[in-house]
């Protein structure tokens, strides 16, 4: 990854998009070889995978790491990982087959930017954009592509940007590499991303949302994935008092029995964010299954309801034993 | 703001390079036009550079999404209320963001323009330094109806907000709301036809002057709740406004906290603490003029915040002119005043917190020099054998609080 010797200012009066980061275009970075649209990692280019994925309209995510050649990230088994500066991570959406767009975050001295890379419709392309698009994908179906402001509605909280995919609960899973299925965090350090394999009892580990843990642990790491980066101290919904991390223990600041604070009509009428054996008095799965900008949750950039997560919730809620909110 | 947003800041704005310098209006480093694409405009939102001013020229602007704000020192700036008009009647899609306009950039101002019929907040800002809104109007079309966007001008979580001479009609919550917030001025603004006119909530140190609340469910509120991360809303100074004949009808959403205001309220204290009250006209509100209550759960909902403060102390209700109101009292006024007609302008529920020492009197709610206004002592947490109109004990001063407002 020799390019990745990072020149990272702004353009002065050089023209856009030659030779400095971010290029114009996601040709210009060199992650993958072969036909583009196929992503197939480069070297140096590490894909990596997450245990609870965060839904996207339906639509597929292929995950990478860059980090400079020689470089490590410093594991934490709570927090964020410490990554070198020109850290770059990716994450290429296609629906079908059918490549459609790619985000980076570049770790610059300042923090993490956010880029937006639409293909164009021969996939030959992907070209930055800063201002979102509205596209359409598959058999009709439309798809917001965010606007880079947009981006900072999940990775901003406390004033910075924070990587979601890259934490220990999500990468702490098993992958298979060449046809053996290996702990994720090893193989990390087997590639170089780590230092050293933090492999250990006890780290934090989200469940597969849609595989057989058991309903409360996969309710949980769901509603950590799609919803604890607003939802929790620092972040945009922190304010409501509602925290959603899978690590939060006390069940009133998850929604048992909690009263909404300012949900304006999103609240629908009910009464609690859940409502113990009740989910269909709970407020979390009348957000989860509206598509009304004022009460649907998440509040970006999805035009879709994610069924099977608000049936998760649902089955959730409904296996608690009912006590009554007060 | 992220700090590596500063780059795009620091890119050569061959971003607004299609700027023409002739059309930009005085002041404005860019213009927006009617008919440029609402993505156009989001482009420029996002690429202007710190310290420049994005003008919306005169016209109607017909937007589908939401603009968002996230560079610091930005001012956004219309022709005025009148001849710059926002319109999202057509924000009816999910993902596109349901306000108006969504900051997270610090020092921010937006200013001279109108915003209709966001599906969610007129303007919101979030965890930010220093927002202003100016000269705004930001309204709905439909007249009390649950489906109107909950707020018209919302800071949560700043720290020093500035809402000035903006009018607000139609929130179906609340029309100036500010939460969780401190350093707040809110003033020379005309608030109508919302649930809620103005609220002040978890607000520490704010000035709210000068303002006109009329045709509200409730005019002006300030509210301690608890299960909130900032607690201990204390210390707002309310005075010199009008608060007359809020008797509209309470058009919220039944979960939310405002729909327990009674429709005819002037002012409502919740657990809140040290504010002042003064100077203010608070006539022609059917239910009550003045209300000061402790955080009941059985009235308000149950919560396990332990760090919440459910009793307001410190209060001090004074040289208002207070006429005219409880003529005709609803919902929860008539359950706290059941045999109380007419009721009366001024109260309290008479909830002491039994651990505060109060020998020196500093945790009374006072009440003094509000002209001939009548007077009730709910009892509500002495099982009401006490209930009586006898001002004596609550007749007494703290020491004002300082304006705010330069």
């Amino acid at each position: 990854m020799r390019w990745l010797a990072l020149a990272i200012a702004g353009c002065g009066s050089e023209p856009p998009g030659r030779g400095t980061i971010p290029y114009e275009t996601l040709s210009e970075y060199g992650f993958f070889e072969g036909r583009m649209a196929d992503v197939a990692p480069a070297d140096g280019v590490v894909p990596y995978e997450v245990a609870a994925s965060l839904w996207a309209d339906r639509l597929d995510k292929d995950r990478f790491l860059v980090l400079p050649e020689g470089e490590t990230a410093a594991f934490d088994a709570a927090g964020d990982w410490t990554w070198p500066a020109g850290t770059i991570v990716i994450k290429h959406f296609s629906f079908e087959g059918r490549a459609i767009e790619t985000r980076l975050l570049i770790l610059e001295d300042l923090g993490w930017a956010a880029h937006v890379y639409l293909w164009d419709d021969a996939e030959r392309q992907a070209r930055r954009l800063v201002e979102g698009a509205d596209v359409t994908v598959g058999d009709g179906q439309r798809y917001l592509v965010p606007n880079v402001n947009q981006c900072g509605g999940c990775h901003e909280r406390d004033d910075a940007m924070h990587l979601l995919g890259p934490l220990t609960r999500q990468m702490n899973r098993e992958v298979t590499r060449d046809g053996d299925v290996i702990g994720q965090l090893g193989w990390l350090a087997a590639q170089g991303v780590l230092g050293s394999d933090p492999t250990a009892d006890g780290l934090p580990a989200l469940a597969d949302p849609f595989g057989d843990a058991e309903v409360e642990l996969r309710a949980r790491s769901y509603l950590d994935a799609n919803c604890s980066h607003c939802h929790r101290e620092g972040g945009g919904g922190g304010r409501s008092g509602l925290t959603l991390l899978a690590s939060e223990t006390d069940p009133v600041s998850y929604g048992v029995c909690k009263p909404p604070v300012a949900a304006g009509a999103g609240a629908g009428g009910r009464s609690h964010d859940i409502v113990p054996g009740l989910p269909d008095e709970s407020i979390v799965t009348y957000r989860m299954a509206s598509t009304d900008p004022e009460i649907k949750m998440p509040e970006l950039p999805n035009l879709l309801s994610d069924a099977a997560g608000v049936a998760l919730i649902e089955e959730w809620i409904a296996g608690m034993t009912p006590q009554g909110c007060p | 703001m992220k700090p590596g947003a500063l780059l795009f800041a620091l890119l050569p704005c061959a971003c607004g390079s299609e700027d023409d310098p002739a059309a930009l209006p005085e002041g404005c480093d860019h213009a927006i036009a009617p008919d440029d694409d609402v993505r156009d405009a989001q482009r420029v939102l996002i690429e202007a550079a710190e310290g420049e001013t994005v003008c919306f020229l005169e016209g109607t602007f017909s937007y589908d999404m939401e603009l968002s704000v996230g560079t610091n020192d930005l001012s956004i700036r219309g022709a005025g209320m009148v001849e710059t008009v926002l319109d999202f009647v057509a924000q009816q899609t999910g993902g596109t963001g349901a306000n108006g306009i969504s900051i997270t950039g610090d020092r921010v101002t937006v200013e001279a323009l109108s915003i209709v019929d966001t599906d969610g907040d007129g303007v919101r800002a979030t965890d930010v330094t220093d927002v202003a809104f100016r000269d705004l109007s930001v309204s709905w079309t439909t007249p009390a109806d649950r489906d109107n966007g909950g707020y018209g001008v919302y800071p949560v979580g700043c720290t020093g907000v500035l809402v000035e001479r903006c009018a607000v009609s139609g929130a179906s919550d609340t029309g100036i709301y500010v939460g969780q917030s401190t350093d707040v001025i809110v003033r020379d603004n005309e608030v109508f036809e919302n649930v809620v006119g103005i609220e002040i909530e978890n607000t520490r140190d704010s000035e709210v002057v000068r303002n006109r609340a009329h045709d509200n469910a409730g005019g002006i509120l300030a509210f301690n709740l608890p299960n909130l991360p900032t607690q201990g809303g204390a210390r707002a100074k309310i005075h010199d406004n009008e608060i007359v004949g809020n008797n509209g009808r309470n058009f919220a959403d039944s979960a939310n906290i405002v729909s327990k205001v009674p429709p005819g309220t002037g002012i409502f204290l919740l657990a809140t603490d040290d504010n002042e009250i003064h100077g203010n006209v608070i006539a022609d509100n059917a239910s009550i003029g003045v209300s000061i209550l402790s955080y009941d759960p059985k009235l308000f909902g149950e919560f396990t915040d332990s760090a919440y403060d459910s009793y307001p102390t410190g209060n001090w209700v004074h040289d208002n002119d207070v006429s005219n109101n409880g003529t005709d009292a609803d919902g929860l006024v008539e359950i706290l005043f059941a045999d109380q007609e007419p009721f009366p302008d001024l109260s309290w529920d008479g909830c002491e917190n039994p651990d505060l020492d109060n020998s020196d009197g500093r945790y009374t709610n006072c009440f003094s020099d509000n002209g001939d206004a009548d007077y009730f002592f709910m009892d509500w947490c002495g099982g009401k054998a006490a209930q009586h109109n006898d001002m004596t004990d609550v007749t007494c001063e703290h020491d004002p609080l300082p304006a705010l407002e330069e």
